[in-house]
């Protein structure tokens, strides 16, 4: 793509340029009318969205289309090679190539850049590095192919123990590569254990900390965590169910999100939750909805009063997230009623604005709460589990403060999807006895006292569940009375 | 306070801490070269050999990593044009043009010395608002992000090579890429294609690396010759000492960009992509030279690096002070409290006052450390610019896809990378200023989030809250300084609009003749 789009330059560049200039500003003309172009398609591709979805890029992409008109207009009603040429000045002897290069050297050049990102994408980082510079060196720069060879060589060796050994990060490996069936035990294998966020979370985490005991324990040769953010986990969870099913891949989930999203049938899934071979449960934690401390809200009882006096706002990073859900069960399970204040950058600005008094309350998992907690600054007024916390024993469960029995059950249920965890997964069929071995071996590491331990000590409680337990517990899950998934949808929709 | 800034740094200055900084400043040069690497990535790698540490040898391995990887990044900036770090993006704008000019040793010398006295202003500003920090940060709400990103675009103006149209419309185009993927408000994906790998928006990274990187790559291979241009003697070369002293005959130009490095990193959620450009700006508005931002300024290069490590300190601050972190980065370093068993809050600014202090100490010494490193370096490095392009090729290359790849793992980000390489080539070959297109993509989500956030908060009543107002003011200023010096030039080259026609037009035909 990139190679067609470029060729064109080659044709007015050199020779054609100062002629045309003198009549019409062809710089400006044909930018402008390329951006014109570009917003009024960006205009018009905001048909069909929500008013609020719409609004700002209508302004924008409004805006780049008059100013792109007025561009065109003035690059043919009043050239002024003066202006354009402003830049020239000082560059005269920093000249860019592509304002003078011919045909050929366009098309050389492109044709060994785009070789060396197909390389890459076919045979992978390293293969490209050592195949690519031998033969650029050779051709471009007549370099002998001792010199060639052992700058390859060494550039690759550099490579590999920069991104293998020392950082052990995943690098671009090609579409040419062992892609084979494992059987049996996973003596000497590589494992790779995907977290469908980014690098330094939670989730982050846990998964290196896993990692290297369970490598033990299975006698792998490594367990590698990979991250794979995108769309709140989604991109991973879609990847997870066609990895091949041999344990080679497993995956750490965010099970709220994983069976919130099924449930609400939300746009994107692909998977289904029921599907995945489970190892294990590693933790699981409860919600819990805080309050300023320097607000005037402190108990439950003074949220309900609030609520009923009526502009009550909560705070969620957005529509989708476990944030999100929680509002909307306050207000329809527990008659809450608040208004959801959205669009935050992350959960870091939300949990700001609810310190600065811009919300009044917010609700999210007790470890992302731990430290606004813990330094006094907000004040926990509810715990969206099954049991009150150790440190605050004042705190109301949802289960006790919801009233009747429609209410107890959807509680009952937001509980239950808020306690599934966070487990590890393989993807969908797995081999039995392979499966088996990773449990076996899961079970081992997250029982063992001295890992419990360490998982405590560093703020990250381990609580284990054996992959069985899970995988009927999931099933059970997703048979979500019809109440609760209404909910859900509306989360997802952002209503 | 004075007690616990000397304790703080005698915890610094135990073996182990110094140990653990030296390994950790040893690693911020490998990453920092690296623009997917570097940041948040290595710090989480590096976070479990922290279990058991004491907090301040755990900090010293962490933080040295942290900001030297910064520093490192601007060194890629200047010698290769390709940025190490996203944040390293300014650095390139001066600094490339200085070495292919053939002076790669006085820009290094200059960006290297200017991180520096940026770290000494992030530091000191980090000790003297201590006692504010916290109600200052409680009055910083999404209308004050607002009026910053505003204030940034201001500089839009300023930044687009003397083509105010051109440089508005570019801005257009990139806050309507950084539109792409799902809207905050509604979860409604825009502008994705169908493509889910979009929803989460497109990644600064793959941006600065093509817009930048890409299109000089591009350029070096297609010129053929080495980084640096023939005709320059080689005791250019070795110009080092003019680098350190024109930062430093420059520092008050240093202090103040470190100072908004600071300022705009402590607000979470702007963060320090921004802060470079708004240094830059500034520089360039309040410049005597402005025509030569972009050819090789050195003031360019000293207000872009100044940034460099003050904004890692500005980040730290809200993190110390609310347990609320300004950065990607700086999530990682709250996960790393909380691992050593530290509370950030109240207790950071009184009774462990003297771990924060050391935070500060640890971020200056691994910045001195690193700087005292390069500068041996410099020589050597320099001399890379003098050798035949080609052979640097593969290694560029190399550079660039990895560094594309690697801060997601996602191919999605190397075609993207591509994509603004291309767009890149584009700007340069028909003179469209790039920066204002890479504040516009910084800025967009910042100004949508945030303007509606502060209607559904405050209703219109924000537009009238005084730091709000404090900042449209300095907008104002901005602007009149810009519009008066315009007219200023104006007379004295009367006839032409801000440009010595005459000279253009005979430059212009030169070139095409050669």
């Amino acid at each position: 793509m990139t190679v067609d789009s470029k060729t064109p330059s080659p044709e007015t560049a050199g020779p054609a340029r100062p002629a045309a200039r003198r009549k019409v500003d062809r710089a400006g003309l044909i930018g402008g009318l390329l951006l014109l172009v570009i917003m009024v398609a960006g205009y018009l591709l905001t048909r069909g969205w929500d008013h609020s979805a719409a609004v700002f890029p209508r302004g924008i992409t409004l805006a780049g289309a008059v100013l792109s008109g007025l561009l065109v207009l003035r690059s043919v009603i009043a050239p002024s090679p003066k202006k354009e040429t402003t830049e020239d000045e000082l560059e005269d002897d920093l000249d860019y190539v592509f304002h003078t290069a011919d045909l050929p050297t366009w098309v050389v050049t492109l044709a060994w850049f785009t070789g060396f990102f197909v390389a890459l994408y076919v045979i992978g980082l390293f293969a490209t590095a050592l195949v690519f510079t031998v033969l650029y060196l050779r051709s471009q720069d007549n370099r002998s192919w001792l010199f060639s060879g052992t700058y390859a060589a060494v550039l690759t060796g550099v490579l590999v123990l920069v991104f293998n050994v020392v950082l052990t990060q995943p690098v671009p490996a090609g579409l040419i590569g062992p892609e084979q069936r494992q059987s049996g035990s996973f003596e000497g294998e590589t494992i790779e254990l995907v977290v469908p966020f980014d690098p330094g979370g939670g989730y982050d985490q846990y998964a290196r900390q896993l990692a290297p005991a369970l490598a033990e324990e299975l006698g792998a040769k490594t367990v590698k965590v990979v991250n794979e953010p995108g769309a709140g986990g989604l991109v991973a969870l879609n990847g997870l169910v066609s990895a091949t099913p041999d344990g080679t891949t497993i995956q750490l989930l965010n099970m709220t999100g994983t069976l919130g999203g099924a449930l609400a049938e939300a746009r994107g899934v692909e998977y289904e939750p029921e599907k995945f071979s489970y190892v294990g449960q590693i933790t699981t934690e409860p919600d819990v909805a805080i309050t300023a401390q320097t607000g005037p809200i402190d108990t439950y009882a003074e949220l309900v009063a609030a609520a009923e006096k009526g502009g009550l706002r909560s705070a969620a990073t957005g529509p989708g997230s476990n944030e999100y859900i929680d509002p909307l069960v306050l207000d329809q399970v527990l008659g809450i009623d608040n208004e959801i204040v959205t669009g935050f950058g992350g959960s870091d600005e939300a949990a700001l604005s609810l310190l600065q008094g811009n919300v009044d309350v917010y609700s999210r998992s007790l470890s992302s709460q731990l430290s606004t907690l813990e330094s006094e600054d907000g004040t926990p007024v509810l715990v969206l589990g099954s049991e009150r916390l150790e440190q605050y024993p004042n705190v109301p469960t949802i289960l006790e403060v919801a009233q009747g029995e429609e209410a107890k059950k959807l509680a009952q249920h937001h509980v239950d999807i808020l306690e599934s965890g966070r487990t590890i997964a393989a993807p969908p069929d797995m081999d039995p006895e392979r499966l088996e071995i990773l449990r076996e071996a899961f079970e081992k590491v997250a029982t063992d006292p001295e890992f419990q331990e360490a998982g405590a000590e560093a703020g990250r409680p381990i609580v284990f569940k054996d992959g069985a337990s899970v995988q009927t517990e999931v099933a059970e899950l997703m048979n979500a009375p019809a109440e609760y998934v209404d909910i859900l949808k509306a989360a997802f929709d952002g209503v | 306070m004075g007690e616990a800034l000397l304790s703080g740094l005698a915890q610094v200055l135990t073996l182990e801490s110094l140990l653990m900084m030296v390994i950790g400043v040893a690693l911020g040069f490998v990453v920092g070269i690296l623009p997917g690497l570097g940041g948040a990535v290595t710090l989480a790698l590096l976070l479990p050999f922290t279990f058991g540490m004491d907090p301040v040898p755990a900090f010293a391995l962490l933080l040295g990593m942290y900001v030297v990887a910064a520093t490192a990044g601007d060194i890629t900036s200047v010698l290769f044009g390709v940025p190490g770090e996203a944040s390293s993006a300014a650095v390139v704008l001066d600094g490339y043009p200085m070495t292919r000019r053939g002076q790669a040793g006085r820009a290094l010398g200059a960006v290297l010395t200017s991180s520096g006295l940026g770290a000494l202003c992030g530091g000191v500003v980090l000790i003297a608002l201590i006692p504010v920090v916290r109600p200052l940060i409680l009055q910083l709400g999404p209308p004050e992000f607002f009026a910053l990103a505003m204030l940034g675009l201001a500089f839009v103006i300023t930044l687009s090579s003397g083509n105010v149209l051109k440089g508005a419309i570019i801005c257009l185009l990139g806050v309507l890429v950084s539109l792409v993927g799902l809207d905050p408000a509604t979860g409604a994906p825009r502008y994705s294609f169908g493509m889910i790998e979009l929803w989460d928006g497109i990644s600064i990274v793959p941006v600065v690396i093509g817009l930048f990187g890409g299109a000089e790559v591009l350029q070096l291979m297609m010129a053929k010759g080495s980084v640096a241009s023939g005709e320059v003697q080689a005791t250019s070369v070795t110009g080092v000492g003019a680098g350190v002293r024109d930062a430093f005959s420059r520092w008050w130009l240093a202090i103040r960009s470190g100072a908004i490095g600071t300022g705009l990193a402590m607000v979470p959620g702007m963060g320090g992509s921004v802060a470079q450009f708004v240094a830059y700006g500034q520089a360039k508005a309040t410049s005597k030279k402005p025509e030569e931002f972009g050819k090789g300024s050195v003031e360019g290069v000293i207000a872009a690096g100044a940034t460099g490590v003050a904004k890692d300190c500005g980040s730290l601050i809200p993190t110390v002070a609310f347990g609320i972190p300004g950065s990607a980065s700086s999530a990682v370093l709250l996960g790393a409290f909380l691992i050593l068993g530290l509370d950030p809050g109240k207790e950071m600014l009184t009774d462990e006052l003297d771990v924060t202090f050391s935070l500060v100490w640890i971020s200056l010494l691994a910045t001195v450390i690193a700087i005292g490193v390069a500068l041996v370096l410099v020589r050597p490095l320099a001399k890379l610019t003098r050798i035949s392009g080609p052979v640097l090729i593969p290694f560029l290359l190399l550079l660039l896809s990895i560094g594309a790849f690697a801060e997601r793992g996602s191919w999605a980000d190397v075609v993207l990378m591509l994509l603004f390489t291309l767009v890149g080539v584009l700007c340069i070959r028909w003179d469209w200023p790039r920066v204002p297109l890479l504040l516009g993509f910084i800025l967009g989500a910042v100004l949508e989030r945030n303007i509606f956030l502060s209607n559904e908060i405050f209703g219109t009543g924000w537009l009238a809250r005084p730091i709000v107002l404090g900042i449209g003011a300095v907008m104002a200023l901005v602007l009149a300084m810009h519009f008066i010096r315009e007219r200023r030039a104006n007379q004295l080259e009367p006839g032409s609009a801000g440009a010595p026609a005459g000279v253009d037009g005979g430059s212009d035909e030169q070139k095409v003749d050669a």
